[in-house]
């Protein structure tokens, strides 16, 4: 897929991040490949929708999401729920560094949010659809419990892309 | 009594590195006495690549790392190159050299703004830099005038680093994980227009690096002077060097070599060997060049305390990054310290930033970009380039036309490495020994010498996590068990 380009953004973002060689960790990517590849809401994206595997970036990712109306993030979750739970999330529900920071790996979805805040740039709304994983080991593809989940988390996402209401061109 | 102190960000992401350093007055003198780097992350993405295509190396290996993917996108681009025995045309090179002097820019950037700034000026009052906080307090913090223009500056620095990610993205075809880094050279042939995109945010990046972050990085070594006599550690340099600038790779931008025990010497990479006696891998698994490593680890191993192993030169620590590059090139050898790794990382920048502007100087539109192979049934191929941070270094055996062995040695393997078989420690444990800390309860002293050497380990698991305020979760759905 290519980048848009920096003049021609399209309002709504669908990013699936995380670590493909760490199966279930890779998540979000695998959404993103799955609605590359699959015919979904009758055929088409909406043109208003754009699909990026963010892999594992972090401030990487601050370009990207930036003037969007809305940011639909796919990512795994660390919480007390069962495996293959989809969870609807807020970016005041996740949590924030509370140790100093020793690497650029330190880099979290909320800090370059707030990057992006510092800056104006920040996208309008922000959901996070995050599924609990089943497999962290090294390896390739998705185990078969979250394999058998990813057609809801579609849904999931494309709810949240017919939720989009008032379009508004991008400040670009 | 001597004091240890652990900085370990566990609470936030796994796959990092933490520090142990155990303080105690010598001398009169509160400072460090031992240190131990520990990193938590398993080499086990090298076990995923045997038996695969070896096509697939770029794709996968840019996603170990979450910082530096680039830089893994041409290490193992020229592995592969160096196996199936071509080169790239010059203009598939520039492309991967642009992209990669993109990446570099942001990377050293956002590093002096976001972690190394942040450890000398007092941003309170000035700028809620939340969710970065708390830092550690200390009495030698700039303040006022000064503090307040770098935190200025520091909102002009993310919108470069901005603008750097589009400048990559815009030949790269999309970052991070960029497709355009294949054996043979680049996917992409940019356009006159691409060109000309590139040269105008190259242009306002070149203007922010000469104008204002040379005089911030100044401004912060002319406050602290004594960080120039702070964190020597081993005092050996390794570079792989990078920005081939021929085909053939002999001329660099930056180039090979390493500075061992005072003197200026070349790099053979078969006198590296990677010890594991205080790494949690099995015995089998040290005293092995990286061309016929083994990676078996061994979780309850005795005595040792890192997931990282020990690479050597000819048995002896070198430190790698930016100030090992631009020492072995003669740009820059002033000394070995907190402050001379923080400088030589800006002036690299502009070194980097100004040649890429020659670099578009010298693409043809709508010539070759990439040269055919096929891949041969045997093979042994090793591709050295430099991270931001490092010498970075990916070796290949290919046996019956599939990867048979793979690995990677990163540069925060060289810099974070624990002990090695005769007790010698990495080069930023031998770093934090005899740092004074002042205040054992805010040691950013500590901070300061880690951070000057911007460590990054593989970006293993990095979930989001929900706070621990119990916020309101919706359970959208559950799987049908």
């Amino acid at each position: 897929m290519h980048n848009d380009g920096i003049h021609n953004r399209r309002p709504v973002l669908v990013l699936g991040i995380g670590n493909i060689l760490l199966r279930d960790e890779g998540i979000g990517v695998h959404v993103i490949k799955t609605m590359e590849n699959a015919p979904i809401l009758g055929g088409q994206l909406p043109d208003y929708v754009e699909l990026l595997d963010g892999g594992t970036a972090g401030a990487d990712l601050l370009d990207p999401i930036s003037d969007r109306q809305k940011l639909i993030v796919i990512d795994a979750v660390d919480a007390e729920v069962e495996s293959g739970t989809i969870l609807r999330l807020l970016p005041q529900d996740l949590d924030t560094n509370t140790e100093p920071c020793i690497s650029m790996h330190e880099f979290g979805l909320v800090e370059t949010l707030t990057m992006a805040k510092h800056l104006n740039c920040a996208p309008q709304e922000v959901v996070i659809i995050a599924v609990k994983p089943e497999d962290l080991n090294c390896g390739l593809g998705l185990s078969e419990k979250l394999e058998r989940i990813v057609p809801k988390i579609i849904e999931c996402v494309l709810d949240e892309i017919k939720n989009v209401k008032h379009l508004e061109p991008s400040k670009n | 009594m001597p004091t240890t102190i652990k900085i370990d960000p566990v609470t936030r992401i796994e796959g990092h590195l933490a520090i142990e350093v155990t303080v105690d007055t010598v001398g009169g003198k509160q400072q460090v006495v031992d240190a131990k780097s520990n990193g938590t992350v398993f080499r086990g993405f090298e076990a995923i690549l045997k038996g695969r295509n070896p096509l697939d190396a770029p794709h996968f290996t840019q996603r170990i790392c979450g910082v530096c993917p680039i830089s893994h996108g041409m290490a193992s681009s020229l592995n592969l190159e160096a196996a199936f025995g071509i080169t790239a045309p010059d203009n598939g090179r520039i492309v991967r050299n642009l992209i990669l002097g993109a990446n570099f820019i942001q990377s050293h950037v956002l590093h002096f703004y976001h972690l190394n700034a942040l450890d000398y000026i007092d941003t309170t009052g000035i700028l809620d830099i939340s969710p970065w906080g708390p830092r550690y307090a200390a009495p030698d913090m700039v303040k006022g005038a000064t503090a307040s223009t770098l935190v200025n500056h520091y909102v002009k620095a993310l919108e470069i680093r901005r603008k750097a990610h589009q400048m990559g993205a815009g030949i790269g075809g999309r970052l991070p994980c960029s497709p355009v880094f294949v054996p043979g050279g680049s996917t992409e042939n940019p356009s006159s227009q691409q060109i000309s995109d590139f040269r105008t945010l190259l242009t306002e990046i070149r203007q922010f690096i000469d104008n204002t972050l040379l005089p911030d990085t100044l401004a912060v070594a002319g406050a602290f002077p004594g960080y120039y006599n702070i964190g020597r550690g081993c005092g050996n340099l390794l570079a792989y060097g990078v920005f081939d600038l021929t085909a053939n790779g002999q001329t660099k931008l930056l180039k090979r070599g390493r500075y061992t025990n005072g003197q200026s010497l070349t790099v053979n990479t078969s006198d590296i060997k990677e010890y594991v006696k205080y790494s949690k891998y099995t015995a089998a698994s040290g005293n092995l060049n990286p061309s016929v490593g083994v990676t078996v680890p061994d979780a309850a191993k005795a005595g040792a305390y890192s997931w990282v192993k020990s690479p050597r030169y000819l048995n002896l620590t070198h430190e790698v990054g930016p100030l090992a590059r631009m020492w072995v090139n003669g740009d820059y050898t002033r000394g070995i310290s907190v402050l001379d790794r923080i400088a030589a990382r800006a002036y690299e920048t502009k070194k980097i930033a100004d040649a890429m502007d020659g670099w578009l100087n010298l693409l043809k539109v709508g010539a070759p970009v990439y040269q055919p192979s096929t891949i041969p049934s045997n093979a042994t191929g090793i591709g050295l380039t430099e991270a931001p941070r490092g010498a970075l270094g990916h070796w290949i055996t290919i046996t019956s036309s599939v990867i048979d062995r793979y690995q990677v040695l990163t540069p925060t393997n060289w810099n974070a490495s624990p002990r090695d078989d005769s007790g010698q420690l990495g080069p930023i444990e031998q770093a934090l020994v005899g740092t004074p800390v002042a205040n054992i309860k805010q040691p950013i002293e500590v901070l300061r010498v880690v951070h000057s050497f911007d460590p990054c380990l593989s970006c293993a698991v990095h979930m989001v996590r929900p706070g621990k305020s119990n916020p309101e979760i919706v359970v959208h759905s559950r799987p049908s068990i």
